[in-house]
């Protein structure tokens, strides 16, 4: 099987890739080209960002880097709202317990990926188990 | 492989790429380098960093800590986008870093 899948449609693109950090970079490559070359215009920033977050956390902590297992994500833009779905292959996690902690300490160096979402104002949703992340954002 | 200058007691290193989780095992052996050679002040010049995500910020604070915790010092970070400014702000990190 294929190691980095891609796959485009009109308004959605989809990845599909074993659990390496060199393949996060591989995606959000892969999604900044397909938003440019769509004429999408949103706070790129941002959603790179987030979309980083996201797929880090399903391949260090979802997939625990383990590349035999695999992270698939779809960025779709639909009336003006970016939808982001990422999935992995890990067991979940207590994802109600996570979004319930205070805010991350400053010194802390780790902790601040599920808090950054929010703070760029995605709303954020989980499947039951915790192994599907849904990020909804208005771009315009 | 990260441009490092020495000069005057500042070292000033520039990553050049993103400070993203694929090149963090890499930088931080570079950042170590320079703190255990008993450097005190370092610029870290982002020029050419366009991306920082949570991995490249908990990387700074932690070499930030190594810092304080090797006898003190000074991390000065320049030439930030305005997106990497916003987004240490946003993170309230702009109080922990001198950034010019």
């Amino acid at each position: 099987m294929q190691d980095f899948i891609v796959r485009e449609e009109d308004s959605a693109i989809s990845c599909t890739f074993s659990s390496t950090l060199d393949n996060v970079d591989k995606a959000v490559e892969s999604i900044k080209f397909f938003f440019s070359s769509r004429e999408i215009h949103c706070r790129q920033f941002e959603l790179i960002y987030i979309l980083r977050e996201a797929l880090n956390n399903a391949v260090i902590h979802g997939n625990k880097k383990n590349s035999a297992l695999k992270v698939s994500c779809t960025i779709g833009v639909d009336q003006n709202v970016v939808s982001i779905t990422v999935t992995d292959q890990g067991k979940g996690f207590d994802w109600r317990e996570q979004i319930m902690k205070g805010p991350v300490s400053t010194d802390s160096s780790s902790g601040r990926g599920l808090k950054s979402m929010a703070h760029f104002g995605f709303e954020i949703r989980f499947n039951d188990s915790g192994n599907t992340l849904y990020l909804t954002k208005k771009i315009i | 492989m990260s441009l490092i200058e020495r000069k005057n007691g500042v070292v000033t290193m520039k990553p050049g790429i993103d400070i993203v989780a694929s090149q963090c095992a890499g930088l931080k052996q570079e950042f170590l380098e320079i703190i255990n050679s008993g450097e005190k002040k370092i610029i870290i010049d982002l020029s050419g960093t366009e991306m920082i995500d949570s991995s490249g910020i908990g990387l700074l604070i932690s070499i930030r800590n190594s810092l304080a915790n090797n006898g003190g010092g000074e991390i000065e970070l320049i030439n930030l986008t305005e997106d990497l400014r916003q987004l240490f702000k946003v993170m309230r990190l702009d109080n922990h870093f001198k950034i010019s």
